[in-house]
């Protein structure tokens, strides 16, 4: 357009065409100004990424802060690679905003965030202007769990009944009260029940069902999976689920590690089967 | 909340407004209605619902009007049709759906219709309509960028008023560089396309003739014809040349050139006016000048042989020129070549003016004395200037003379210049201006069409042309030289709205090529004679002013650099705290400030590391509210003094 009433304003003579195109074209310059100005000052910062398995979106958060001390920044928006969030209408001058950017990662282990696009069309959409954070973070991709129903000739007991049954067969402290027997002299004086005892002659003791489970060594060849992306996807899986209820150890190749419960194991484990078979 | 689709929808409807309301009194009754057709079905769909419409089937409606108008175009005719269609495509957009698409294509066509009106007007009430599409633009393409992303996006005010702000200032940011293109977009010599201004806007025009008796009765145009930029002169000076009449032919005055040959110049000895005049798109092929002009710079001009300056290109054009011009009234002359062409008379000429005139002119009279003779004639024969109630028909000039003795300059200027010529006095008739409403403001006369006068010009043997104005001897001669016009509050308003009209003129519509390369050639001459010590020796008072206040602005925006930041200050204070009131030997640089917090065990540390590590660590600097709670926090003391 500005090009089509420059042409006629050259060609006629008429200023106020040349008025006219001077205003287009100046009002284009503070728009591509403007449009700088609006993402500068803009940092970027990974917040503690949730657990990441490979080929499985998870939405991974940033904080966008706007360090520039009067301006407000517009319609900042995320993206990496074919992945965009969603646009932020206002960021206030000196302010931060938590903002998710849905991301998925085809291969385990452990790779390189990759470089996050802070763009914004903002003032008017004739151009996006963009400013690529390549933040340098590393991230552990764990393998993505692939569900195993039966394990054949594998030391992994899969079926709930038998688990059930098996921890009633041990006796413990910590499940439910399941009979009253005659005190043997092995069981702990805690154990003793003082009511039913005075009543009585003998002496009586409780006997308590065990919640923990036997421990789960996963050896990692001996998965059903027809290669090792397999193999270690289903490792991953019964990691997963099992870890927070018994101890799970792991048997990979050279690796050992013993069984053991809890969060910070499953991680731990996760990340062995992340890395395992990867040069 | 506030919806942006609706912001959006209001904004660009005031966009087309804008863009066609100057178009509006050029189109005809057909656009005129598609676009108050258009702009009602707007609002109707808005008021209840989009009409669900193709797109194709609206822009096949279009058809019909475009053949017709594509019928109607000729190359003296391009304009209109082109318009026309302009204003009915706006109509069709207006009555579409509203997409992003479609509110940028409004907005274009309404500049576009806009653009178009400076094809039939150049005056400055185009800046008002630019000026108010630039306010509304900017927020409206702002306000597009948020429907593009969600069409149903709301804003909540108070991230609404930070947006609209954005968009109020765009504009204002965008004024100084129009300012800056403007003058530097690059002109051509002559336009190829002379589509301004002539054939549209030349109301007025100066007659090639006078005919006295034509009418009884003169309207009074006050459309302005030309504006001269120059110091005030007495009334009785401001002649305005344009044309001579030499023919008489018993009924009109006409000019002819045929074997006139010009002139030598005589060199005046009264001192020159210098005058820059800006001549409005007038009809006229004449360029005037205050009587008498000895020159004209403008590459549009040729001089006749007759003395009168002609346009030689873009008749019809506004145009700008310098005159310089002799104000004694009389255009020196040794010798008068084809005499007997100035007192030629009419075959059938009026027996009873031979009659007059033989009864004023005495043997052996000079032409001076003869001169003065008709001077006291008219002057005390009780003739009144006026413009109504004038004597018409073939014995017109006989009948102001003898019975009606009331006419306009014409019948003085004529019925003197014939008398002359009975009397053998050699005498023409000069066509032009005389005054015109001196504007204080701007500095320069405006001279409108009811200023158009006629004078008389008598050969005095040695002398040369005299410029003799019969029409001073009337009873009511002040109200010719504007005496008896009494400068109104409305007169005082219309002269300022003039001189800003004036300006705009000046400034914007007669900026060309000729004044681009003025421009460029006088900052060059600047720039070679400019001299370091005489600009200092000139601006020696500002100059340390200015030196200083420069250094305070390089200071202050260096100051980061050269002075700590409030974030190193409020540091610094945090480490003497530790120091004095925690007994912590605190090595700057080695430990964190979370790690001297907790080596204080002192709650007012660890308050200051919280909010210090929230910005700084983060990215960013701290702000406002923070930077005051952190102040705070170190004037108190880390540690109770029973504690340390």
């Amino acid at each position: 357009m500005t090009l089509l009433l420059g042409f006629s304003a050259v060609n006629t003579g008429n200023n106020l065409l040349f008025l006219l195109v001077s205003a287009l074209l100046a009002f284009m310059s503070v728009t591509g100004y403007v449009g700088m100005l609006n993402i500068k000052g803009i940092t970027l910062q990974l917040l503690p990424p949730p657990d990441l398995y490979a080929t499985v979106p998870a939405t991974i958060t940033f904080r966008l802060t706007n360090s520039k001390r009067r301006l407000p920044s517009f319609l900042i928006s995320l993206q990496s690679g074919d992945s965009r969030g969603e646009a932020l209408p206002l960021l206030r001058a000196a302010a931060s905003v938590d903002l998710p950017l849905p991301l998925c990662f085809p291969r385990r282990g452990e790779v390189l965030l990759p470089a996050v696009r802070v763009s914004s069309p903002f003032p008017v959409n004739f151009f996006i202007r963009y400013w690529i954070f390549d933040l340098h973070q590393q991230l552990m991709v764990f393998p993505a769990p692939l569900t195993l129903s039966e394990l054949p000739g594998s030391r992994v007991e899969a079926s709930g009944a038998v688990q059930r049954q098996q921890q009633q067969q041990q006796r413990g402290y910590d499940g439910e009260l399941e009979r009253i027997a005659p005190y043997s002299g092995r069981e702990s004086l805690k154990t003793i029940h003082w009511k039913l005892t005075a009543r009585g002659s003998d002496m009586l003791v409780k006997q308590f069902g065990s919640q923990s489970a036997p421990p789960l060594l996963i050896e990692l060849d001996h998965l059903p999976g027809a290669d090792l992306e397999t193999r270690v996807s289903q490792g991953a899986w019964l990691v997963k689920r099992w870890c927070r209820e018994r101890p799970v150890g792991l048997l990979a190749g050279e690796i050992t590690i013993p069984a053991r419960v809890g969060k910070q194991h499953e991680h731990h484990l996760l990340s062995v089967l992340a890395c395992y078979g990867l040069r | 909340m506030v919806s942006v689709s609706t912001l959006t929808w209001w904004l660009t409807h005031l966009i087309a407004l804008c863009g066609v309301a100057p178009l509006l009194v050029w189109l005809g009754t057909a656009p005129r209605l598609a676009l108050a057709a258009g702009l009602l079905a707007s609002i109707w769909q808005m008021r209840t619902s989009p009409w669900r419409l193709k797109n194709w089937i609206l822009n096949l409606t279009m058809l019909p009007p475009f053949l017709i108008y594509l019928a109607q175009y000729r190359a003296s005719n391009a304009v209109q049709p082109v318009v026309t269609l302009l204003a009915f495509m706006l109509a069709l957009r207006l009555v579409s759906e509203k997409t992003v698409r479609h509110h940028l294509q409004i907005h274009v066509l309404a500049l576009f219709c806009l653009a178009a009106s400076s094809l039939f007007d150049l005056r400055p009430v185009f800046l008002l309509f630019l000026g108010l599409i630039l306010l509304l633009e900017a927020p409206a393409l702002v306000l597009l960028t948020y429907h593009a992303i969600d069409p149903d996006m709301q804003l909540r005010r108070q991230q609404l008023r930070p947006v609209l702000a954005a968009g109020i200032v765009l504009p204002l940011l965008t004024l100084p560089l129009l300012l800056l293109f403007f003058p530097l977009l690059p002109r051509t010599q002559l336009p190829l396309w002379n589509l301004v201004g002539a054939p549209l806007a030349a109301s007025t025009g100066f007659s090639d003739r006078v005919e006295p008796g034509k009418a009884a009765n003169q309207g009074e145009v006050r459309e302005p014809v030309f504006r001269a930029e120059m110091e005030r002169l007495a009334p009785d000076k401001c002649y305005w040349r344009v044309t001579r009449f030499n023919q008489f032919d018993g009924r009109r005055w006409s000019r002819s050139t045929m074997g006139m040959v010009e002139p030598p110049t005589q060199v005046s000895a009264s001192p020159a006016v210098n005058q820059t005049i800006y001549l409005q798109p007038v009809s006229m092929p004449y360029l005037p000048a205050l009587d008498r002009p000895l020159s004209i710079s403008s590459n549009a001009v040729q001089r006749a042989p007759d003395g009168v300056f002609e346009r030689s290109r873009r008749r019809g054009g506004r145009l700008v020129y310098t005159a310089l011009s002799d104000l004694s009234g009389v255009t020196p002359l040794l010798s008068l070549a084809r005499r007997d062409s100035y007192t030629e008379l009419p075959a059938h000429f009026s027996p009873r003016l031979k009659a007059l005139a033989a009864t004023l002119k005495q043997q052996g009279d000079s032409e001076e004395q003869l001169i003065g003779r008709l001077d006291r004639y008219f002057r005390n024969g009780g003739y009144r200037y006026s413009n109504q109630g004038m004597p018409t028909g073939e014995q017109a000039l006989e009948q102001f003379l003898f019975s009606g003795k009331q006419g306009n300059c014409e019948f003085f200027a004529s019925a003197y210049a014939l008398l002359l010529r009975s009397m053998g006095v050699s005498a023409r008739l000069v066509g032009g201006y005389l005054g015109g409403e001196y504007n204080q403001l701007g500095g320069y006369y405006l001279v409108s069409e009811d200023r158009a006068h006629v004078w008389v010009e008598a050969y005095l043997a040695g002398q040369g042309w005299r410029r003799i104005d019969p029409s001073m001897f009337a009873n009511n001669a002040g109200q010719l030289l504007g005496n008896a016009r009494p400068v109104s509050r409305l007169m005082q308003l219309r002269l300022v709205a003039d001189a800003f009209e004036y300006y705009w003129n000046r400034t914007v519509v007669n900026y060309d090529f000729e004044r681009q390369v003025e421009v460029a050639h006088g900052i060059s001459q600047r720039l070679q004679r400019f001299e370091f010590t005489s600009l200092l020796q000139r601006w020696r008072l500002l100059f340390f002013p200015l030196l200083l206040l420069a250094a305070a602005v390089v200071l202050w925006r260096w100051r980061s650099l050269l002075l700590e930041s409030r974030e190193q200050r409020l540091l610094r204070r945090y480490y003497r705290r530790l120091e004095q009131d925690c007994g912590l030997a605190v090595e700057p640089g080695k430990q964190g400030v979370f790690e001297l917090a907790a080596a204080s065990h002192s709650q007012v540390a660890e308050e200051f590391a919280r909010i210090y590590g929230a910005a700084v660590y983060h990215g960013r600097r701290l702000d406002d509210q923070e930077y005051r709670q952190l102040r705070a926090l170190c004037r108190q003391p880390f540690k109770p003094a029973d504690e340390r």
